[in-house]
């Protein structure tokens, strides 16, 4: 009975696969990785160059004064994405108020109508020191962001130090903004 | 009620332990050839299956009786469901599909266990198949008990439930899961017999015969499954895509691939006596295919649309289950493979022979699943060397399964020709030759009347067409070959066995499916518009007219449907309705296509919303010979189904050197002179 | 052995009939409506440049869908963008780029070729010329010695 190394092959490729699986599976259950998360984000790049109509205190569009990424350069600032149809902004809107005693946060209202945004900042305070609408969402799309909401924090020479997706709360607040921030030397 | 579930659950636990008899006694009657064992164990199979039918019957009642004090019936049904699509919601779910799993897994075993008792040569082969059988058994309903349990009970009792998801409730939907669970779970029938192999260190002839059957059954429910589910999802689905290289559509594709190489596999054992250990790795690997897919729709490690659940707990348990399940075998395999060689024939076949044509055959259907398989898989192997997330997709697929399998179309047809042994080009050459001839006869006429066709279109249609040539020559060769053929051909086509014609009708339909392809993937067109009530669009020779969009009422939901009149060339009417209906109590919507289909195509059109001031919205999708590829599919399945009849093999036991009658037209071939040396 | 099958080949025969028409279960719901008629270019060789960019796009808030079925409103905004860039003259691969900077190469659903991506377009032949070393080195040997091994002796 002769036993050749060869027919061992397919055995040695069958735990690959399942070494493969079991890295994937712990990776999941330990939070590292989950199937809804792309892997990329706007951190470290750039921040693109984008102008939008503003949405005034009278809740008028005003596309002669817009809202220019452009006319930030040299300042640090955050950029929150948010609607009033979006329940996740809702949730978030007391730690974006905090965010806004740290560095003014500039709001891009996606996909909304004016009257709905207005009664939304009614409703939970106005902590924009600029609104810019995005009713198309190309301008989201335009800064690498995917869903709603989601904030970025922007260094002064135009580098995004923070791309967070979801909704931002004291975690988030205690975590990776304070970090940004310090890295920004930005007291909270 | 309070105790009929209950019933169940302890019939599970029952059918546990009968399983692990049977697998025991099984084992000691096939070393010792302990009748009573033996009697033991075939008791101990049929018992199991009873226990798991009636587990599963009782389940079945819970969801037919809205029992909503059962999570599962809670989770996955509703009172307002119709009858149909309650009994069918009982598989809509993770629990209760491993439970029908494991009912088709011991219901397999059940008629291992009968044709156990009829046998008078080969008790020690089926003996030990059974045995492992019951393993497989052991570990499902252990998987079902610890992890799955589709009997638990709520604490307290809801009003209704929550599963009326209205894509689910479809007749095609609601009979999926039987036809393709038949295929995955009957390859682990393939998979126990090939273990016994590895035990007995014999995998012959005799073995062969015995586990062909079986294979046959499994490869054709499960080429039925893919190609339905394909099918629904093709009506359903409202854009007329019929696969999508989904990891879970992908999951089914491999093991078919791979079952229809080792269902050839064992036709060379049985024939020729060769290929022994070749033909035992691929039988574990199949079923190892179903089980990793099995894995994958349950364990949340990719996205999928068809993911019945996204739990990574349960995943490392059918995991751990994989590892053991394929991993020892393999294992036996490499150390036991070559004491398989020992009784094969010495002869080396030719490079013109069968066996080299059916060697290439092999490897090109394996080498494709493992294709299908890194791609899609890869995603993941990148996230774990280095954390990047790509997509892997269709283009990746297509651009590399379609050469593969092209290349395997192309030795297809010739193979049924090629003898055994040796192959002499002057037997094959007047086949050949004339076969050669019509593929690029056809060809040139479709290349002069079809502008501008691509180099793509043009070889998918080669290939059909060349496959489907080797067909026609076979059935020539069958009748006696030129010469003979006007002399009571016909008479021995009627006496051809069966499965000669099986092969020749499968072969048939891989070449009307790959046609099929050709239609829909190249010539295909839509048109997208937006119409007024009155208004007329052209698409292909037919004229669209919009005659009217009103809203309608179904038993659960509330629908707006346009109506389309599609008047062809001879001035024909067909009346096509689309809707898209609104499910209140799910809160969703889904989009009904009107179809209708030809034997030359279908035409498919959907009503795309819309209101009266703007216009409403209205695709028309033009699908050539798309109704080819379900019905290439039916005759594959037809085809593996005739394959199962008797009249193929006159081997019985190591041979060397012995003739080959079955095809008394080759009475001219050198292959049939006795061997010298 | 014929009564057994005869009766087994009926039983399954009588399941495919019934069965009708199947599917893999648990479809999340998905109505699809995808393009629609406005979103279509006036220039057909634009429209057709602008069907095939978006099939090549992943939906990155679908499950598996690309940019050209889906109907959320990331992929319909993606699909405008496309539009909108092919009527500026950019090309096929500027429009990708766009999309890679902003989402990395996971919005592709086709892999682009890059060292990562090196070893899976080469898989297949890797594969294949694997599978024929394989067989050519387990071929039984047809010496005298290793015959004899197998138990052939003569």
């Amino acid at each position: 009975m002769k036993i050749r190394l060869a027919f061992f092959v397919p055995v040695i490729i069958f735990l690959l696969f399942v070494v493969v699986s079991f890295w994937g599976l712990y990776a999941i259950t330990t939070g590292q990785r989950s199937t809804s998360d792309i892997g990329f984000s706007m951190q470290g790049q750039t921040i693109p160059d984008i102008a939008l109509a503003s949405l005034d205190q009278h809740g008028q569009i005003n596309a002669n004064a817009p809202l220019d990424l452009a006319d930030w350069q040299g300042k640090a600032y955050a950029i929150n994405v948010w609607a009033s149809w979006c329940p996740p902004c809702r949730a978030e809107a007391p730690a974006i108020h905090q965010l806004s005693k740290s560095l003014p946060v500039l709001g891009i209202n996606q996909r909304d109508k004016p009257q709905d945004a207005m009664a939304f900042l009614d409703q939970f305070g106005n902590p924009y020191q600029q609104i810019g609408v995005d009713p198309d969402g190309k301008a989201s799309i335009a800064i690498g962001v995917q869903a709603l909401p989601e904030t970025l924090i922007i260094a002064p020479d135009g580098r995004v130090i923070l791309h967070h997706r979801g909704p931002v709360f004291a975690n988030e607040l205690h975590g990776s903004i304070r970090d940004a921030l310090n890295t920004l030397g930005i007291d909270q | 009620m309070l105790h009929l579930t209950e019933i169940g659950h302890f019939a599970l636990s029952l059918a546990l332990a009968l399983a692990i008899i049977q697998s025991i006694m099984l084992f000691r009657g096939a070393r010792s050839g302990d009748q009573a064992s033996i009697k033991l164990g075939w008791l101990s199979a049929h018992l199991t299956f009873i226990l798991v039918a009636a587990s599963f019957v009782i389940l079945t009642i819970a969801f037919v009786q809205s029992d909503f004090s059962v999570a599962l019936v809670a989770a996955h049904s509703h009172s307002l469901k119709p009858l149909l699509y309650k009994i069918s919601g009982v598989w809509g779910n993770h629990e209760g599909s491993l439970l029908l799993w494991v009912l088709i897994l011991t219901l397999f075993g059940a008629l291992m266990a009968s044709r156990l008792k009829r046998l008078t040569d080969g008790q020690s082969t089926m003996s030990y198949a059974l045995s492992v059988q019951g393993m497989i058994v052991i570990a499902f309903i252990g998987l079902i008990l610890f992890t799955s349990n589709p009997f638990e009970r709520l604490t307290s009792l809801p009003d209704d439930g929550n599963g009326l998801n209205p894509i689910l409730q479809d007749p095609g939907l609601a009979f999926h899961p039987p036809m393709l669970y038949l295929g995955y779970v009957g390859l682990s029938v393939g998979f126990a017999f090939a273990v016994a192999a590895l035990i007995e260190g014999r995998a012959d002839a005799n073995w062969a015969k015995l586990a062909r059957r079986w294979v046959l059954i499994a490869w054709s429910a499960l080429t039925a499954g893919i190609a339905l589910g394909s099918w629904w999802a093709y009506y359903e689905l409202g854009w007329g895509g019929w696969w999508f290289w989904d990891p879970v559509e992908n999951a089914s594709l491999m093991p078919w691939l791979v079952a229809t190489a080792l269902i050839h596999s064992l036709n060379v054992v049985e024939k020729r006596n060769l290929f022994h250990s070749w033909t035992v790795l691929m039988a574990i690997l199949a079923f190892g295919l179903s089980l990793i897919g099995t894995f994958i729709v349950r364990s949340g490690l990719l996205t999928s649309v068809h993911a019945f659940t996204n739990d990574p707990a349960r995943g490392l348990v059918i995991l751990v289950i994989i590892l053991i399940a394929i991993g020892v075998p393999l294992l036996l395999f490499g150390w036991r493979a070559g004491t398989l060689a020992r009784d094969q024939d010495i002869s080396s076949p030719a490079l013109l022979s069968r066996e080299t044509a059916l060697q290439a055959n092999n490897l090109l259907l394996v080498v494709t699943s493992a294709t299908v398989l890194v791609g899609t898989l890869y995603p993941l192997i990148i996230e774990a060397v280095n954390g990047a997330r790509i997509s892997v997709g269709a283009p990746f697929f297509e651009a590399s399964v379609g050469p593969l399998l092209g290349l395997m179309l192309i030795v297809m047809p010739v193979a049924p020709l090629l003898a055994w042994r040796q192959a002499r080009g002057k037997t094959i050459t007047p086949y050949v030759i004339p076969m050669v001839f019509v593929t690029v006869a056809a060809g040139a006429i479709i290349f002069m009347l079809i502008n501008d066709i691509s180099i793509y279109a043009m070889a998918t249609l080669g290939l059909g067409i060349w496959v489907m040539t080797g067909v026609l020559a076979d059935i020539v060769a069958i009748m006696g070959g030129r010469n003979k053929i006007f002399h009571s051909g016909f008479k021995r086509l009627m006496g051809a066995s069966l499965p000669r014609l099986g092969m020749n009708v499968a072969h048939l339909g891989v070449a009307v499916f790959t046609i099929g392809i050709a239609g829909v993937s190249f010539f295909d067109s839509e048109t997208i518009t937006r119409m007024q009530i009155g208004d007329s669009q052209i698409s292909g020779n037919n004229t669209f007219t919009l005659a009217k969009v009103e809203p309608i009422a179904g038993p659960n939901y509330t629908a707006t449907a346009a109506t389309v009149i599609m008047t062809d060339e001879s001035d024909n009417q067909t009346i096509l309705t689309s809707e898209i209906r609104r499910f209140p109590v799910a809160r969703s919507q889904t989009t009904e296509a009107a179809i209708k289909s030809g034997f030359l195509g279908d035409v498919y059109v959907v009503y795309g919303g819309g209101t009266a001031a703007d216009g409403f919205v209205i695709r028309i999708y033009q699908k050539p010979l798309i109704t080819w590829i379900w019905g290439g599919a039916g005759l594959m399945m037809l085809g593996g189904l005739l394959a199962m009849g008797s009249g193929g093999s006159r081997v019985s036991g190591g041979s060397r050197g012995s003739k080959q009658h079955s095809d008394p037209q080759r009475n001219n071939e050198p292959a049939n002179r006795p061997m010298e040396g | 052995m014929t009564a057994i099958v005869t009766g087994f080949r009926n039983w399954i025969m009588m399941i495919m009939i019934f069965a009708g028409m199947m599917m893999l279960a648990s479809y999340p719901l998905y109505s699809v409506q995808a393009i629609l008629p406005e979103e279509q270019m006036a220039d057909p060789l634009d429209e057709s440049r602008a069907r095939d960019l978006a099939a090549e796009l992943r939906c990155l808030v679908c499950q598996n869908q690309t940019v050209d079925d889906s109907d959320a409103d990331f992929a319909i905004t993606i699909r405008s963008i496309i539009r909108d860039q092919i009527s500026t003259g950019k090309s096929d691969d500027d429009i990708l780029d766009f999309l890679r900077q902003r989402y990395g190469d996971y919005i592709l659903f086709n892999p682009p070729l890059n060292r990562m991506t090196f070893i899976l377009w080469l898989a297949p032949i890797i594969l294949l010329i694997g599978g024929i070393m394989l067989i050519i080195i387990t071929r039984p040997k047809n010496n005298p010695q290793s015959m004899k091994e197998r138990g052939h002796d003569r």
